[in-house]
Protein backbone atom coordinates (compact mmCIF):
# COMPACT_ATOMS: atom_id res chain seq x y z
CA UNK A 1 0.00 0.00 0.00
CA UNK A 2 2.86 2.22 1.05
CA UNK A 3 4.58 1.94 -2.08
CA UNK A 4 1.43 2.36 -4.74
CA UNK A 5 0.53 5.65 -2.54
CA UNK A 6 4.05 6.95 -2.54
CA UNK A 7 3.38 6.17 -6.94
CA UNK A 8 0.37 8.46 -6.47
CA UNK A 9 1.99 11.25 -4.14
CA UNK A 10 5.75 10.99 -6.15
CA UNK A 11 3.96 10.96 -9.71
CA UNK A 12 3.08 14.54 -9.45
CA UNK A 13 5.86 16.60 -10.38
CA UNK A 14 6.36 20.72 -9.18
CA UNK A 15 6.03 21.23 -13.17
CA UNK A 16 2.96 20.07 -13.04
CA UNK A 17 2.12 22.92 -11.14
CA UNK A 18 0.39 20.92 -8.27
CA UNK A 19 -3.74 21.82 -6.71
CA UNK A 20 -5.74 24.24 -8.99
CA UNK A 21 -9.49 25.11 -8.53
CA UNK A 22 -11.34 23.63 -11.39
CA UNK A 23 -14.73 21.66 -12.04
CA UNK A 24 -14.89 18.18 -12.83
CA UNK A 25 -17.18 15.63 -13.48
CA UNK A 26 -16.86 12.46 -12.28
CA UNK A 27 -18.89 9.84 -14.38
CA UNK A 28 -18.72 7.01 -11.56
CA UNK A 29 -20.69 8.97 -9.17
CA UNK A 30 -22.07 11.18 -11.63
CA UNK A 31 -21.30 14.83 -9.79
CA UNK A 32 -19.51 17.83 -11.10
CA UNK A 33 -17.34 18.49 -7.97
CA UNK A 34 -15.91 22.38 -7.58
CA UNK A 35 -13.26 22.74 -4.73
CA UNK A 36 -11.51 25.83 -3.94
CA UNK A 37 -8.60 24.08 -2.62
CA UNK A 38 -6.72 20.83 -1.47
CA UNK A 39 -8.12 19.77 1.86
CA UNK A 40 -10.68 17.23 3.67
CA UNK A 41 -14.26 18.84 3.51
CA UNK A 42 -17.41 18.19 5.53
CA UNK A 43 -20.19 17.47 2.45
CA UNK A 44 -23.94 19.21 3.48
CA UNK A 45 -26.57 17.49 1.93
CA UNK A 46 -29.22 20.31 0.62
CA UNK A 47 -31.02 18.01 -1.66
CA UNK A 48 -30.75 15.71 -4.91
CA UNK A 49 -28.74 18.13 -6.44
CA UNK A 50 -26.90 20.14 -4.37
CA UNK A 51 -24.10 19.36 -1.80
CA UNK A 52 -22.04 22.41 0.21
CA UNK A 53 -18.46 21.21 1.22
CA UNK A 54 -17.68 22.69 3.87
CA UNK A 55 -14.04 23.67 5.38
CA UNK A 56 -13.35 20.60 8.52
CA UNK A 57 -12.96 23.32 10.67
CA UNK A 58 -13.91 26.52 9.75
CA UNK A 59 -17.88 27.98 9.07
CA UNK A 60 -16.41 28.56 5.70
CA UNK A 61 -17.57 26.92 2.26
CA UNK A 62 -14.09 25.26 0.02
CA UNK A 63 -16.48 23.69 -2.61
CA UNK A 64 -20.02 22.44 -3.85
CA UNK A 65 -20.99 19.59 -5.58
CA UNK A 66 -23.87 19.13 -8.18
CA UNK A 67 -25.56 15.85 -8.61
CA UNK A 68 -27.29 14.00 -11.23
CA UNK A 69 -25.22 16.04 -13.91
CA UNK A 70 -26.22 13.61 -16.51
CA UNK A 71 -29.94 13.77 -15.69
CA UNK A 72 -29.30 17.48 -16.10
CA UNK A 73 -27.48 17.31 -18.97
CA UNK A 74 -30.02 15.36 -20.97
CA UNK A 75 -32.79 17.33 -19.67
CA UNK A 76 -31.01 20.80 -20.89
CA UNK A 77 -28.77 19.89 -23.73
CA UNK A 78 -30.26 22.73 -25.84
CA UNK A 79 -29.13 25.19 -23.47
CA UNK A 80 -26.06 23.61 -22.03
CA UNK A 81 -24.38 21.98 -25.56
CA UNK A 82 -24.91 25.46 -28.44
CA UNK A 83 -21.92 25.78 -30.47
CA UNK A 84 -19.30 28.36 -29.89
CA UNK A 85 -19.60 28.48 -25.77
CA UNK A 86 -16.80 27.06 -24.29
CA UNK A 87 -17.62 26.92 -20.56
CA UNK A 88 -20.42 28.23 -18.21
CA UNK A 89 -20.32 30.03 -15.14
CA UNK A 90 -21.13 27.56 -12.35
CA UNK A 91 -23.39 30.03 -10.36
CA UNK A 92 -25.63 30.21 -13.58
CA UNK A 93 -25.91 26.36 -13.69
CA UNK A 94 -26.83 26.70 -10.16
CA UNK A 95 -29.44 29.18 -10.45
CA UNK A 96 -30.78 28.97 -14.01
CA UNK A 97 -31.02 24.98 -13.93
CA UNK A 98 -30.26 23.54 -10.75
CA UNK A 99 -32.55 25.90 -9.01
CA UNK A 100 -35.17 27.13 -11.00
CA UNK A 101 -35.66 24.05 -12.96
CA UNK A 102 -35.45 21.42 -10.68
CA UNK A 103 -35.15 22.09 -7.10
CA UNK A 104 -37.75 24.67 -7.05
CA UNK A 105 -40.81 22.54 -7.82
CA UNK A 106 -39.39 19.63 -5.20
CA UNK A 107 -38.68 22.86 -2.80
CA UNK A 108 -42.50 23.88 -2.85
CA UNK A 109 -43.29 20.89 -1.53
CA UNK A 110 -41.81 21.08 1.60
CA UNK A 111 -42.95 22.69 5.03
CA UNK A 112 -42.35 26.77 4.65
CA UNK A 113 -39.32 26.48 7.10
CA UNK A 114 -37.22 23.78 5.50
CA UNK A 115 -38.04 25.78 2.12
CA UNK A 116 -36.03 28.38 3.55
CA UNK A 117 -33.40 26.21 4.88
CA UNK A 118 -32.62 25.24 1.56
CA UNK A 119 -33.20 28.19 -0.47
CA UNK A 120 -30.48 29.86 1.31
CA UNK A 121 -28.29 26.87 0.52
CA UNK A 122 -28.93 27.57 -2.60
CA UNK A 123 -28.32 31.14 -2.65
CA UNK A 124 -24.90 29.83 -0.26
CA UNK A 125 -23.86 27.74 -3.32
CA UNK A 126 -24.19 30.54 -6.04
CA UNK A 127 -22.70 33.52 -4.11
CA UNK A 128 -20.05 31.13 -3.86
CA UNK A 129 -19.53 30.16 -7.16
CA UNK A 130 -20.09 33.78 -8.14
CA UNK A 131 -17.18 34.27 -5.89
CA UNK A 132 -15.18 32.05 -7.28
CA UNK A 133 -15.72 32.95 -11.02
CA UNK A 134 -16.18 29.06 -10.65
CA UNK A 135 -16.65 27.94 -14.08
CA UNK A 136 -16.75 24.32 -16.01
CA UNK A 137 -15.88 23.56 -19.48
CA UNK A 138 -18.38 22.70 -22.22
CA UNK A 139 -15.95 19.74 -22.64
CA UNK A 140 -16.47 18.80 -19.20
CA UNK A 141 -19.83 19.10 -19.23
CA UNK A 142 -20.57 16.64 -22.61
CA UNK A 143 -18.75 14.19 -20.62
CA UNK A 144 -21.68 13.42 -19.10
CA UNK A 145 -23.37 13.01 -22.76
CA UNK B 1 -8.26 13.00 -8.39
CA UNK B 2 -4.77 12.25 -8.72
CA UNK B 3 -4.80 14.02 -11.70
CA UNK B 4 -6.54 17.14 -10.27
CA UNK B 5 -4.17 17.24 -7.28
CA UNK B 6 -6.75 16.56 -4.64
CA UNK B 7 -3.72 14.97 -2.14
CA UNK B 8 -5.92 15.50 0.98
CA UNK B 9 -8.73 12.93 -0.66
CA UNK B 10 -5.60 10.53 -1.27
CA UNK B 11 -4.68 10.82 2.41
CA UNK B 12 -8.09 10.24 3.30
CA UNK B 13 -8.11 6.76 0.92
CA UNK B 14 -4.59 5.74 2.47
CA UNK B 15 -5.58 6.43 6.15
CA UNK B 16 -9.63 5.48 6.18
CA UNK B 17 -10.63 3.49 3.46
CA UNK B 18 -7.51 1.38 3.11
CA UNK B 19 -6.14 1.68 6.76
CA UNK B 20 -2.95 0.22 6.24
CA UNK B 21 -0.28 3.08 5.85
CA UNK B 22 3.11 4.82 7.28
CA UNK B 23 1.93 8.04 8.53
CA UNK B 24 3.14 11.30 10.48
CA UNK B 25 1.50 11.57 13.71
CA UNK B 26 0.00 14.72 14.95
CA UNK B 27 2.62 14.69 17.66
CA UNK B 28 5.08 14.33 14.66
CA UNK B 29 5.80 10.61 15.05
CA UNK B 30 6.62 8.48 12.27
CA UNK B 31 4.25 5.45 12.34
CA UNK B 32 3.70 2.15 10.43
CA UNK B 33 -0.08 0.55 11.84
CA UNK B 34 -3.12 -1.05 10.18
CA UNK B 35 -5.76 1.83 10.92
CA UNK B 36 -8.61 -0.84 9.67
CA UNK B 37 -9.95 1.98 7.37
CA UNK B 38 -13.16 0.70 5.70
CA UNK B 39 -13.30 -2.48 8.02
CA UNK B 40 -14.41 -0.17 10.47
CA UNK B 41 -17.28 0.48 9.25
CA UNK B 42 -20.26 0.63 11.92
CA UNK B 43 -23.62 0.83 9.47
CA UNK B 44 -23.90 0.41 6.08
CA UNK B 45 -26.66 1.70 3.45
CA UNK B 46 -27.87 0.75 0.32
CA UNK B 47 -28.61 3.14 -2.50
CA UNK B 48 -28.40 6.74 -2.56
CA UNK B 49 -31.80 9.00 -2.94
CA UNK B 50 -30.64 11.09 -6.30
CA UNK B 51 -30.69 11.02 -9.70
CA UNK B 52 -27.11 9.03 -10.84
CA UNK B 53 -26.51 6.96 -14.40
CA UNK B 54 -23.01 6.30 -13.91
CA UNK B 55 -20.98 3.84 -15.66
CA UNK B 56 -22.77 0.52 -15.50
CA UNK B 57 -25.59 1.73 -13.37
CA UNK B 58 -27.69 3.34 -16.15
CA UNK B 59 -30.66 1.52 -15.24
CA UNK B 60 -32.99 3.67 -14.43
CA UNK B 61 -35.49 6.28 -15.76
CA UNK B 62 -34.74 10.17 -15.73
CA UNK B 63 -38.06 11.28 -15.61
CA UNK B 64 -38.58 9.56 -12.66
CA UNK B 65 -35.23 10.65 -10.49
CA UNK B 66 -34.45 7.49 -9.17
CA UNK B 67 -31.86 6.53 -6.35
CA UNK B 68 -29.28 4.62 -7.61
CA UNK B 69 -29.68 1.20 -5.91
CA UNK B 70 -26.65 -0.34 -6.62
CA UNK B 71 -24.22 2.42 -4.29
CA UNK B 72 -23.87 0.71 -0.91
CA UNK B 73 -22.70 3.17 1.32
CA UNK B 74 -20.17 2.61 4.65
CA UNK B 75 -20.08 4.93 7.58
CA UNK B 76 -17.29 4.61 9.63
CA UNK B 77 -16.03 7.37 12.93
CA UNK B 78 -12.46 7.51 12.91
CA UNK B 79 -10.83 9.76 15.43
CA UNK B 80 -8.83 11.29 12.97
CA UNK B 81 -8.03 12.77 9.45
CA UNK B 82 -5.18 11.71 7.28
CA UNK B 83 -4.54 14.15 4.35
CA UNK B 84 -1.12 14.23 2.08
CA UNK B 85 0.02 18.62 2.37
CA UNK B 86 1.61 20.06 -0.86
CA UNK B 87 4.59 20.02 1.43
CA UNK B 88 4.83 16.61 2.02
CA UNK B 89 3.58 15.74 -1.44
CA UNK B 90 7.21 14.96 -3.56
CA UNK B 91 8.50 13.38 -0.22
CA UNK B 92 7.69 9.44 1.23
CA UNK B 93 6.93 10.37 4.27
CA UNK B 94 3.43 9.45 3.71
CA UNK B 95 0.00 10.78 4.82
CA UNK B 96 -0.28 13.38 7.67
CA UNK B 97 -2.61 12.58 10.82
CA UNK B 98 -4.95 15.35 11.13
CA UNK B 99 -7.54 16.60 13.57
CA UNK B 100 -11.02 14.84 12.35
CA UNK B 101 -13.42 17.31 10.89
CA UNK B 102 -16.27 18.92 13.16
CA UNK B 103 -19.02 16.63 13.74
CA UNK B 104 -19.03 14.62 11.02
CA UNK B 105 -18.92 11.17 9.94
CA UNK B 106 -16.44 9.33 7.48
CA UNK B 107 -18.45 7.61 3.81
CA UNK B 108 -17.27 5.35 1.73
CA UNK B 109 -19.37 4.85 -1.72
CA UNK B 110 -18.97 1.42 -2.88
CA UNK B 111 -20.23 -0.15 -6.27
CA UNK B 112 -20.59 -4.28 -6.87
CA UNK B 113 -22.10 -4.04 -9.99
CA UNK B 114 -20.11 -6.50 -12.09
CA UNK B 115 -20.40 -4.30 -14.93
CA UNK B 116 -18.37 -2.02 -13.17
CA UNK B 117 -16.02 -4.18 -11.55
CA UNK B 118 -15.29 -5.67 -15.37
CA UNK B 119 -14.55 -2.29 -16.33
CA UNK B 120 -11.92 -1.97 -14.03
CA UNK B 121 -10.82 -5.10 -13.68
CA UNK B 122 -7.58 -4.86 -16.41
CA UNK B 123 -6.28 -1.50 -14.89
CA UNK B 124 -6.45 -3.03 -11.02
CA UNK B 125 -4.97 -6.52 -12.55
CA UNK B 126 -1.91 -4.60 -14.68
CA UNK B 127 -1.07 -2.91 -11.38
CA UNK B 128 -0.77 -6.21 -9.60
CA UNK B 129 -4.16 -6.28 -8.15
CA UNK B 130 -5.76 -9.32 -6.98
CA UNK B 131 -9.26 -10.59 -6.98
CA UNK B 132 -12.33 -7.83 -7.38
CA UNK B 133 -14.97 -8.12 -5.21
CA UNK B 134 -16.33 -4.27 -5.58
CA UNK B 135 -14.85 -0.68 -6.46
CA UNK B 136 -14.18 2.21 -4.55
CA UNK B 137 -15.83 4.96 -6.08
CA UNK B 138 -15.97 7.58 -4.05
CA UNK B 139 -14.73 8.99 0.20
CA UNK B 140 -15.75 11.88 1.91
CA UNK B 141 -16.39 13.35 5.53
CA UNK B 142 -20.00 14.22 6.23
CA UNK B 143 -22.09 16.28 8.59
CA UNK B 144 -23.33 14.08 11.00
CA UNK B 145 -26.81 13.64 12.71
CA UNK B 146 -27.67 15.68 15.35
CA UNK B 147 -29.72 12.67 16.55
CA UNK B 148 -27.39 10.00 16.02
CA UNK B 149 -23.59 11.50 15.86
CA UNK B 150 -22.88 8.15 14.19
CA UNK B 151 -24.29 8.29 11.28
CA UNK B 152 -24.30 11.37 8.87
CA UNK B 153 -27.23 14.15 8.79
CA UNK B 154 -30.73 13.03 7.17
CA UNK B 155 -29.93 9.25 6.58
CA UNK B 156 -33.39 8.16 6.98
CA UNK B 157 -33.78 9.89 3.65
CA UNK B 158 -30.51 10.37 1.71
CA UNK B 159 -30.08 6.57 1.49
CA UNK B 160 -33.01 3.87 0.32
CA UNK B 161 -32.17 0.98 3.09
CA UNK B 162 -30.24 0.26 6.02
CA UNK B 163 -28.68 -2.66 5.68
CA UNK B 164 -26.86 -2.57 9.05
CA UNK B 165 -25.69 -0.79 11.94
Amino acid sequence: MDTFLNKLALGQTVEEGGFRPVARYYPPMDFLLYLKEDCSYRADRVDQFLTLLWHPYKDELVGIKLKGIRVIYEKNKERLAPGGISSWPIFALLAEILLDVLAKPLIARLEPSQQERLRDKYRRAIQFAANENAEVSSDELKRAA
Amino acid sequence: MRDDHRNAGIGQFAGLVHGSITYTSIGGMQRRAELGGLKNAGALFRGINRPMSGSGTDQHPIIDFNDDHEVYVYITNPGSDYVWPPWRRFSSLGPQEAPKPEASVFTTFVVFDEAVIASAAEAIHEAGGGQVDGIVQNWEWTLASTQDPSLPDDFENRYEARLWM
